[in-house]
């Protein structure tokens, strides 16, 4: 029985640290800032990203930073921008143009990828980039592997890059390999069935994985032929055994217990992002109005979820745990 | 200098030298120059990587020519891709040289890849004599062609930034590392030389998988582009007529063997910018886009139906003549209700309008070009039909880019050819071929040596629109002083914003401060 997932642990040293150092957003009456209007009650932010109810993690590339955003209240309540992190100024480059953000160790870390070919482990609760390396290749998306390694796709590069984590190795010291991938867009691991996939142009292919901490590697195992091409997003259908999966013209699930894809009913053609919830989530889809980013989250129907004049979202994600991809207890942890 | 950036060749060449010293031994787990050059195979394959740079973004890849008109009044680029926004407006330097958004700044990245490329060819010709087993006839072609791409290379840099270090010998970074510029003559001198020398020895044409390889008409139209870039009032100030008639010769042998390479005009011009009319006779030399594998084709695709960024402007929709050959203001067939209407047919084939079909819809100002109102046919699959087949990718577009094609050979030998005679029949000649081709009527009788320069102009500006030549020609007339100092407008003709060209400093761009930073003896342009 799936049931709403939120994180709610934020011990106290969480929320003192992320009261203290994590607000985005200028708005509020907890920022002297006047307030509303007598008789309205407008939603507050939540005090912490574990107090989350209902939020979205946004890719935003106006400001090259990971966002997230509430709501109830419609306000952007907790960033990471790379520089205002541990990253070397040398390094902020692989940082640009944020294309990934996806919520992973039980919530308390987010994955980050950037077009500039970045890849970042971010702590959510000191904004403390924990890891990160050079992919290169403009990097599209990254997972984490069972064993706390991660693995990015690069689009123009056509390859994955396996990455031992190792928190105390400098960015350009730290071990990687790649390994061929068609218009890498996306990589999913699967807990159930221990396979890392990935949605490659017009084949959905599977990897198995060495779980060789100090050389990880991946091999393909098998390969599913998709209609269309340029698959872009690959991601969990939340609570069920099934991907998501976008490409130029369509959105599809695939059923990995049926092995069945179908079109799903939602907006179709360049979707760049869907991320599902249970029944009180709408599923949400990112459909670029400029170039390849938009200023709105939208329902599978169109409807706005959230909207901020400006901003260049290109992926959205739901703060919901993963089921799909990550064990129910996930700490993180890194190769030993 | 340019060894710090130079082919995985030099690259390897310097991984050997240092396991040479310590253990006297060659590696076998890659190639090095001394082990390389063993075979026809692989010497082929080193002149397919000196053909290979033509793809990158400092080249001709990703959508560079078709951003390059955004430094123009015909379109806007609105998010800096590829640096050509911060040209546009003019506030260039040495140091945001290397940015851009999507690719690298142009003015860092153009002076990087075209060095790789005359980093591998210096070293094919430096060692392809080596090679135990492999025809002569092949050999002298190989070089030629590497010849004709090391031309094209040092064309560029010279059109773009004046003199820079002449290198003719495979890459060394301790004799090479710190030169200083040549001037411009030298290296217009060494291109003009290498162009001879190549059309001398490449073929007319190539069958089966040789389309596509350099010719000799690609090595006498590059010559003709050069010496008419030499002869133009930006580099030619006392007007020397025998610039023009130099120009006009080499454009003229070009068209002199059109029988024999088969040279012509593709009869339906928007269909020649499909990829299934690749290779025609319109081609002189292009670049061969693939889908076959990834990341070997083009982004033009992208570029035109979704980014939009070399969004045509009003400007360049206002600059269409009527269709009866006569300026919007003197034709009774100009509709002030409707500028659309009637226009030369070409703009119906280039460009998308407001109240345009494209892809099954009627567009609109905002929809789907939101940024001018208007969107790029040309070097697209799209138009107005529905398309199952969008492509969201770069890398995924395979329509070859025309470096030089035939039209562009009659436009310069009949600008030339005003110059240095003024406007005789083989000028109107030139120029009623290609209008007749589009469908437009041919030029007026009589016209004075001034009017058929505007005419030409015109006409270079209509034919050749959104493929990247335009900057080169305003810059060569030293007109971007007047047009690049201007607002720039929508389609419904709101300004966008105003650009600024100093004409003391912008008919050049600056040495990129990277590259100074490699080699201080490296002088920068006037005012950088």
């Amino acid at each position: 029985m799936k049931r709403i997932s939120i994180w709610m642990f934020g011990s106290m040293m969480c929320s003192i640290i992320a009261c203290g150092k994590g607000s985005a957003t200028p708005e509020g009456p907890g920022d002297g800032n006047p307030g509303p209007g007598p008789g309205t009650e407008e939603p507050k932010p939540p005090a912490t990203v574990a107090d989350c109810k209902k939020c979205i993690v946004l890719a935003e590339q106006l400001h090259n930073r990971v966002a997230i955003a509430d709501v109830a209240s419609k306000q952007i309540f907790w960033e990471w921008k790379p520089e205002e992190s541990n990253v070397k100024p040398e390094h902020l480059a692989w940082f640009t143009n944020t294309s990934d953000a996806k919520p992973v160790y039980n919530g308390k870390y987010i994955l980050v990828t950037a077009s500039g070919g970045g890849v970042a482990l971010v702590r959510i609760a000191d904004k403390k980039t924990v890891f990160y390396a050079y992919a290169g290749g403009n990097t599209h998306s990254a997972e984490l592997l069972p064993d706390g390694n991660i693995v990015s796709a690069s689009s123009t590069g056509n390859f994955m890059t396996v990455f031992r984590v190792d928190t105390t190795k400098a960015a350009t010291e730290v071990y990687s390999k790649n390994f061929p991938l068609a218009f890498g867009h996306n990589v999913v691991w699967d807990e159930k069935n221990q396979v890392l996939w990935s949605a490659a142009d017009h084949q959905l292919l599977s990897f198995t994985y060495n779980f060789n901490c100090g050389e990880p590697a991946l091999t393909q195992k098998d390969a599913v032929s998709l209609p269309g091409k340029d698959a872009h997003d690959l991601f969990p259908v939340y609570g069920q055994n099934a991907l998501w999966l976008t490409n130029t013209t369509n959105v599809y699930t695939y059923n990995l217990d049926t092995k069945k894809l179908e079109e799903a009913n939602v907006l179709q053609a360049n979707i760049k992002s869907v991320s599902s919830g249970d029944a009180a989530f709408p599923t949400i889809i990112i459909r670029p109005k400029t170039s390849w980013w938009t200023d709105e989250v939208m329902d599978a129907k169109g409807n706005t979820v959230f909207y901020q004049s400006g901003l260049k979202i290109y992926k959205a994600r739901w703060y919901l745990k993963n089921t799909f991809s990550y064990p129910a207890v996930h700490d993180m942890k890194q190769c030993q | 200098m340019k060894k710090l950036h130079i082919s995985y060749i030099l690259f390897s060449l310097l991984i050997a030298s240092g396991c040479g010293k310590l253990l006297d031994v060659k590696p076998n787990d890659r190639y090095t120059t001394e082990t390389f050059w063993d075979s026809e195979k692989k010497a082929m394959a080193g002149l397919a990587g000196c053909y290979a740079v033509l793809h990158e973004d400092g080249l001709f890849g990703y959508a560079t020519p078709l951003w390059e008109e955004t430094a123009t009044p015909n379109a806007y680029n609105y998010d800096n891709s590829g640096g050509f926004g911060v040209i546009a407006l003019g506030t260039h330097t040495a140091t945001n040289a290397t940015t851009g958004n999507i690719t690298g700044g142009i003015i860092a990245e153009r002076w990087l890849h075209c060095y790789v490329g005359i980093g591998r060819c210096n070293t094919l010709l430096a060692n392809i004599d080596k090679v135990p087993v492999m025809a002569d006839a092949l050999k002298n072609r190989a070089k030629a062609e590497a010849t004709f791409l090391r031309a094209l290379y040092y064309s560029m840099l010279a059109t773009y930034y004046g003199g820079v270090p002449l290198i003719l010998d495979e890459p060394d970074l301790a004799t090479q590392g710190k030169l200083p510029r040549n001037t411009r003559e030298e290296v217009v001198t060494q291109v003009l030389k290498d162009l001879d020398a190549a059309a001398a020895v490449l073929p007319p044409k190539y069958t089966g998988n040789d389309i596509g390889r350099a010719t000799k008409g690609a090595a006498l139209a590059l010559k003709a582009r050069v010496l008419l870039f030499e002869a133009s009032p930006l580099n030619n100030p006392s007007n020397d007529l025998t610039k023009w008639s130099d120009a006009a010769a080499a454009a003229k042998a070009v068209m002199d063997m059109a029988s024999t390479a088969g040279y012509g005009l593709f009869p339906n011009y928007r269909q020649l910018f499909m990829p299934a009319n690749e290779n025609k006779q319109e081609t002189v030399f292009d670049v061969q886009f693939t889908v076959s594998q990834p990341g070997y084709g083009s982004a033009f695709d992208l570029i035109c139906r979704q980014y939009g960024t070399n969004a045509p402007l009003r400007d360049m929709i206002e600059s269409y003549l009527m269709k009866d050959g006569l300026p919007a203001a003197e034709s009774p067939e100009f509709n002030p209700a409707n500028i659309y209407e009637n226009r030369d047919p070409r703009m119906y084939q280039t460009i998308v309008y407001p109240g345009d079909t494209y892809l099954g819809e009627v567009t609109t100002p905002s929809a789907p070009f939101k940024l001018t109102g208007y969107g790029v046919k040309k070097y697209s699959i799209y138009d107005s039909e529905p398309s199952s087949n969008l492509i969201n990718q770069a890398g995924r577009s395979e329509i070859n880019y025309m470096v030089i094609r035939y039209a562009d050979v009659l436009l310069m030998y009949a600008e030339a050819q005003n110059e240095a005679v003024g406007p005789d029949e083989n000028v109107y000649k030139a120029i009623d071929t290609i209008r007749g081709r589009a469908g437009m009527p041919k030029l007026a009788a009589d016209l004075t040596q001034e009017e058929m320069r505007a005419a030409i102009r015109q006409e270079r500006r209509t034919e050749l629109a959104f493929e990247g030549f335009y900057y080169n020609d305003i810059r060569r007339w030293k007109t971007a002083e007047v047009v690049m100092n201007a607002a720039i407008r929508n389609s419904e003709d709101e300004q966008i914003e105003v650009r600024s060209f100093d004409k003391t400093r912008d008919y050049w761009w600056p040495i990129p401060h990277t590259q100074r930073e490699l080699n201080p003896n490296l002088e920068q342009n006037d005012k950088y």
